[in-house]
């Protein structure tokens, strides 16, 4: 009997040195982690960050490091220059010349996401609550506008019933509202189906029109909308997330190929003859792409493999040739060209 | 041995009496619930803005695993059985869970995230029924209604706090999802130790009623003041439950359970009825999901209350664990199970019929009751029904089959929610689970009046 309680003692000491290791262990971490995320903080610090001159690709900076995920800027007419990195971190951000979106996690437990609006140097400003893990961000040409994606998921429970939510939002005004809401016309008639999903806007320069992707009985329809009359009109299936070119000719979207595979390969449509041509990128690619001018076309390519978690931003040509590696270590970009340097229309 | 009754909880005079294990087993269940909810209230944000998936695909994943579960669970009760080692299996459940967080880290695809989601549903699958026999082995046979109730109350405490830790901790350092991996899998290592060091191994899970305990098998029922038992009415109304169930006297020290003695369960009346019952009216439910998608579409609520909804819910039903356990000790097990649908059909009426905040509040109180009326009441009226040897397997075929039931019920409902309007859809299940809880309770309630009948 004593000897049994002795071991029993010793047992009981072994599990509390273990017990009291394992604790330290998670604390260090959480301490260590903490105080990473402070000394890269400061957001609203650091104003003086100087911007390439003429056109820029603003995009997520994912080089490993303290400003994982912050925004950053490269001249277009030169991506082999060291890349700015501003202070403010996001998940996905778009730009204007005026202006821009940034789609980020907040400190705040029960509002976890924000979109916030950035200023002509890509400085954050009036901040805009976000009902879902942030998907797709754009913004009008003349910042009038905005558009963001979220997944509204909270919990596991709740993954058999995903839904995405897209609202447009007036810069300085009151939100357009959710975009599902608009009355969607399918083959000219009024669609009421319940399971409707909306994401991937790309907005049509200088107008209240917009073209997106509805999803619904697991069909996926390009759509044309208008702020205005609160209308999506249906244009084409079996495609998503398209992308308008600068000129406002063409569309880039992803389209589904092959039957019940979820492939996906981007085309451009030229809205004027309705002619649809492959790219040259034959990877299924998850983005909604951006112009990078126009006559090509940029988006992000997770790494994969060991060390993932990364993505490289990739552009095609119109034209042909092979895709090739534009900026290493990098997702969500757009072009922006300052108010100066616009070309007069 | 006697060192151990040192460390009886001293609570209220109520929870003074509830048996040592099964606190611990609960505590056990609260800390490794913290680890894999957090990382689960995660999961959608690491696959979608870590790893880029669409959440479409992460969904697709979640499903197959949930089917996966129910066959593992299985394997979980069988061997429990089989080799007599209960705790041995639900020990390799709980080591299972604290594997799969650790294999997050190095996760950068689909492929390795599905593995460690596998690795982690195993887990929770093999652990279930063996840890639910500790429980009923551990507990008087006239009180399992509020060991379960305990044990229950417990575990949604984890599940409701998993989440809120993870989301406190990704606030305080936005975007690092490998420190609350870290984090989860020392949560899930101080589970399993405590498991590992403060539950007692029954060898014998044979030698369960008080008439059959040697000295050496006694470890499990610390706590228990003998005297506490003749003092309880219903015990003294029943006497001899034990007996009675219809279970074959147990047969211990012999040959191991094999498949065929498995399907002998089916020939013990109660349980079989029990078993159809809890089917039949698993296969009628919604599915919280859709429930909370209802209120959304009726505009009770809004998306951003949208995580606040499960938070209600589970509130509701650790408050209501215990109460409604011992309910179920008074009144009749399976009596409160069926209420507990009763309650499901109530929560449905009130999602169509009211709306505003008030009727969204009150359609959680309904399901979060109808979880508490029915996730630990269905082990407690299933383990008096089985042959001692045979309990981890029958409890987890009866869980299996309510698993299954419920995978059916949201495939199905998801269908008619595509086809028809949202309110028809609910309508129409409202319709089929009247019809279910009308073919079920005469069922169950016979099974019962047999069951005084053989007294």
């Amino acid at each position: 009997m004593t000897r049994l309680s002795q071991r029993g003692i010793r047992d009981g000491k072994i599990m509390m040195v273990i017990t009291v290791l394992v604790i330290a262990v998670a604390a260090s971490c959480v301490a260590s982690s903490v105080l990473r995320a402070s000394a890269t903080g400061g957001e609203r610090g650091g104003g003086s960050v100087e911007l390439p001159e003429g056109r820029q690709i603003v995009f997520r900076s994912l080089r490993p490091g303290p400003a994982f995920g912050h925004i950053a800027v490269l001249p277009a007419a030169d991506v082999r220059r060291e890349r700015v990195v501003l202070p403010t971190r996001c998940e996905r951000t778009a730009a204007s010349p005026t202006g821009g979106l940034c789609l980020r996690q907040t400190r705040n437990p029960i509002q976890p996401f924000a979109a916030t609006l950035l200023d002509d140097r890509l400085r954050p400003g009036e901040e805009i609550p976000l009902n879902g893990i942030p998907s797709r961000a754009r913004i009008s040409e003349d910042g009038r506008y905005y558009a963001t994606t979220a997944f509204v998921t909270g919990h596991s429970y709740l993954s058999e019933g995903f839904s995405t939510e897209t609202v447009i939002g007036r810069v300085g005004g009151d939100p357009a509202g959710d975009v599902e809401r608009f009355t969607f016309l399918l083959n000219g008639q009024p669609n009421e189906n319940a399971d409707r999903n909306v994401w991937g806007v790309t907005f049509v320069p200088g107008g209240e029109r917009f073209f997106a992707t509805v999803a619904t009985q697991d069909r996926r329809y390009l759509v044309e909308g208008d702020i205005g009359r609160r209308t999506l009109t249906a244009l084409r299936d079996n495609v998503e997330c398209p992308s308008l070119s600068p000129d406002g000719l063409r569309l880039a979207y992803k389209k589904r190929t092959g039957l019940n595979s979820d492939v996906w390969r981007f085309h451009v449509l030229n809205l004027a003859t309705g002619v649809e041509t492959p790219l040259a990128e034959t990877r299924s690619v998850d983005d909604q792409a951006a112009w990078l001018d126009d006559d090509h076309v940029m988006y992000a390519v997770p790494k994969g493999g060991a060390g993932g978690r990364n993505a490289d931003v990739w552009v095609v040509s119109l034209r042909g040739g092979a895709p090739r590696l534009l900026i290493p270590d990098a997702d969500s970009p757009t072009v922006r060209a300052p108010a100066a340097d616009r070309p007069l229309r | 041995m006697y060192v151990s009754v040192r460390d009886i909880p001293h609570g209220t005079r109520s929870t003074a009496r509830v048996p040592r294990v099964v606190v611990v087993l609960g505590l056990v269940s609260l800390i490794t619930d913290v680890s894999t909810e957090m990382v689960t209230a995660v999961l959608p944000l690491f696959a979608t803005l870590a790893l880029g998936l669409t959440p479409l695909a992460y969904g697709l994943l979640d499903g197959l695993y949930q089917g996966a579960t129910v066959l593992v669970r299985l394997l979980g009760g069988f061997f429990a059985d089989r080799l007599r080692r209960p705790k041995l299996v639900a020990g390799a459940g709980y080591a299972l869970g604290a594997v799969a967080k650790l294999m997050l880290l190095p996760v950068a695809g689909a492929g390795a995230l599905s593995a460690a989601v596998a690795v982690d549903r195993a887990g929770k699958g093999l652990r279930t029924a063996p840890r639910d026999l500790l429980i009923a082995t551990a507990s008087p046979r006239d009180r399992l209604g509020r060991s379960f109730g305990v044990h229950r109350a417990l575990d949604a405490t984890g599940a409701l706090l998993g989440p809120v830790v993870a989301f406190g901790l990704l606030a305080l350092a936005p975007g690092d999802f490998d420190m609350i991996f870290v984090v989860s899998f020392c949560a899930a290592v101080l589970g399993v130790l405590l498991f590992i060091h403060r539950v007692p191994e029954h060898h014998t899970p044979g030698h369960r009623g008080p008439e059959r305990h040697t000295p050496e098998h006694h470890v499990g029922e610390h706590g228990v003041p003998e005297h506490s038992v003749p003092e309880h009415d219903a015990s003294a109304r029943r006497p001899a439950v034990a007996g009675t169930a219809g279970a074959p006297v147990s047969h211990s020290g012999a040959r191991p359970v094999s498949l065929r003695d498995v399907a002998a369960l089916l020939r013990i009346g109660g349980f079989r009825r029990l078993l159809c019952a809890a089917t039949v009216l698993s296969a009628a439910t919604i599915g919280d999901g859709f429930l909370y998608l209802v209120l959304l579409r009726n505009e009770s609520v809004t998306t951003r209350w949208f995580p606040l909804l499960f938070v209600c819910t589970s509130l509701i039903y650790l408050t209501l664990a215990l109460p409604l356990g011992r309910l179920s000790d008074r009144y009749g097990r399976n009596g409160v199970f069926s209420a507990g649908y009763g309650l499901l059909l109530c929560a449905y009426l009130t999602a169509v019929l009211t709306g505003g905040v008030a009727g969204a509040v009150l359609c959680l109180v309904f399901l979060g009751a109808y979880y508490a009326a029915t996730d630990g009441v269905l082990p407690a009226a299933a383990a008096p029904l089985l042959p001692a040897e045979l309990t981890a397997t029958g409890i987890s075929v009866v869980q299996a089959a309510v698993a299954g039931g419920r995978a059916l019920g949201a495939v199905v409902f998801g269908a008619v929610w595509t086809a028809a309007e949202g309110d028809a859809a609910v309508w129409t299940f409202a319709a089929a689970l009247t019809a279910a809880l009308l073919t079920a309770v005469p069922m169950i309630t016979r099974a019962r009046n047999r069951r005084t009948e053989a007294r």
